[in-house]
């Protein structure tokens, strides 16, 4: 499969229900997580639970762009909780495999599931909207330094 | 939206001998989100206490939020805790939430203040005084050195239009609430927030002489409960005790409530992590997870139910 995708946000949540903020650049640390995220410092809604693919989280911007079409809902990468927003990247069909993010490699450890917490969170009913594109959980195989703008590509 | 945001206490004044306010900005951005005059947020205290909060400043101004705190003795704790904050403490509070919406138009407002009651109402002074609209401030106490933002509420609703009545405690000296809302014009708006038997007082006069009433309770800000379904009972087949699902609740919230521990994570029926063996009983399955075979055994805590009562392996 032949693809290049592309960074377009990068977000971390300093703690479990705080709001996300974006940055503009992102600092990976492999086998670790994204230096500022909930998920490294362990302050995360599931970090009681740990698991080596919540150490960074993609979601297409696909995505989000078809629930304001099709819901005239605006989930904003902001919103999602998840860590990197892409596009023209196919996350589904990452996982088990390893892909890069600019300088970054990740390995796609499995789909991320919708949660009801984030309804709750977010007073919206996305549970349903968000079955099967609900992003995908990844292991940061090698660490680094990504941007907006940045290229994602299969190796 | 019950996100929380990270801010910074950026002042604390002493503005009565028991009210103190306190600015605050966001830790990380220039601006906090808008928020309508009316609205309060949530403050998450040190010690892990929630109080709500009116935002009392200007809604034009968003590099701050002020809140204003009556210290009572006689509280759960969250004013004590609140009058302990000090310049440069972080903390997180909810984005603005609004139950008590100051409506656009022509219609003559009138605020009815009680104490410290008199914080969202002042957020809504400033904005009638941006869009130059008239209103009338009545201002109820017991000691007119113990009510806050007297000055500022004055300036803003400009002094002839402020009402101030303070009874020093004694209910004979009470201010008259009945004739003056019968005084007002007939499409009068009246506002009000403070203790209890004033707001009280201030309903019952509304209705009885026709006028419309806002208001804002201080205490019970609640969200509203949605229904998940009929209620049912379950069985814990290791000790024979009985648990009760009530309609607004899941079988999750009810055992855990009962300190029964069941591992769960998408609590949306699609994770499969929260099933439980059944002995007994009507199960209604609503999950999207378990096949045909694993319900005949299983069943999931989050979002299936049961007719009835069911008997858990737990």
């Amino acid at each position: 499969m032949h693809w290049i995708g592309r960074l377009e946000h990068i977000h971390i949540a300093e703690e479990a229900s705080v709001e996300m903020e974006e940055l503009r650049t992102g600092s990976l640390l492999a086998g670790k997580g994204i230096d500022g995220d909930r998920y490294l410092s362990g302050t995360g809604t599931y970090s009681h639970k740990p698991a080596a693919d919540r150490q960074v989280t993609l979601i297409e911007m696909e995505t989000l762009d078809a629930l304001k079409r099709d819901h005239g809902i605006d989930l904003t990468p902001e919103l999602t909780r998840r860590n990197l927003t892409v596009t023209d990247t196919p996350v589904n069909h990452l996982v088990g495999k390893r892909f890069k993010v600019g300088e970054t490699v990740l390995y796609g450890g499995r789909l991320n599931r919708p949660c009801k917490y984030l309804d709750e969170l977010l007073e919206m009913d996305l549970f349903n909207l968000l079955l099967n594109r609900s992003g995908l959980n990844c292991e940061i195989v090698s660490g680094g330094t990504i941007r907006p703008g940045d290229k994602i590509e299969p190796i | 939206m019950n996100l929380k945001m990270p801010v910074v206490v950026e002042a604390v004044e002493d503005l009565t001998p028991d009210v103190r306010s306190f600015v605050l900005r966001h830790a990380k951005k220039p601006d906090l989100p808008s928020f309508e005059p009316g609205a309060h947020v949530a403050v998450y205290l040190p010690d892990g206490l929630i109080r709500h909060y009116s935002i009392c400043s200007d809604p034009a101004n968003l590099g701050h939020y002020r809140l204003a705190v009556l210290l009572e003795p006689q509280s759960r704790g969250g004013s004590r805790a609140m009058h302990d904050l000090i310049v440069g403490q972080r903390l997180y509070i909810s984005y603005p939430r609004n139950k008590f919406l100051l409506r656009d138009g022509d219609a003559p407002v009138v605020l009815v203040a009680g104490g410290i009651g008199v914080t969202p109402l002042l957020a809504m002074a400033h904005r009638m005084k941006a869009q130059g609209r008239a209103f009338r401030l009545l201002f109820l106490g017991r000691e007119e050195v113990r009510l806050p933002f007297l000055g500022e509420a004055a300036a803003l609703a400009g002094i002839e239009n402020v009402t101030v009545h303070c009874d020093g405690g004694d209910p004979t000296k009470r201010f008259d609430i009945d004739a003056f809302v019968r005084s007002l014009p007939s499409d009068a708006e009246i506002y009000t927030c403070g203790p209890g038997p004033l707001l009280d007082s201030v309903v019952e006069a509304g209705r009885k002489w026709g006028r419309a009433v806002e208001l804002e309770r201080f205490a019970g800000v609640t969200q509203a409960k949605v229904e998940k379904g009929q209620a049912f009972e379950i069985v814990l087949s290791s000790s024979g005790k009985v648990l009760h699902v009530g309609k607004e609740e899941t079988a999750l919230d009810a055992l855990s409530a009962a300190g029964v521990d069941v591992p769960n994570s998408c609590r949306g029926g699609v994770c499969g992590e929260c099933k439980v063996r059944y002995l007994d009983g009507a199960p209604e399955h609503a999950d999207m997870v378990l096949s045909q075979e694993e319900r005949q055994t299983m069943w999931t805590a989050c979002v299936s139910r049961a007719a009835g009562t069911i008997t858990l392996d737990l």
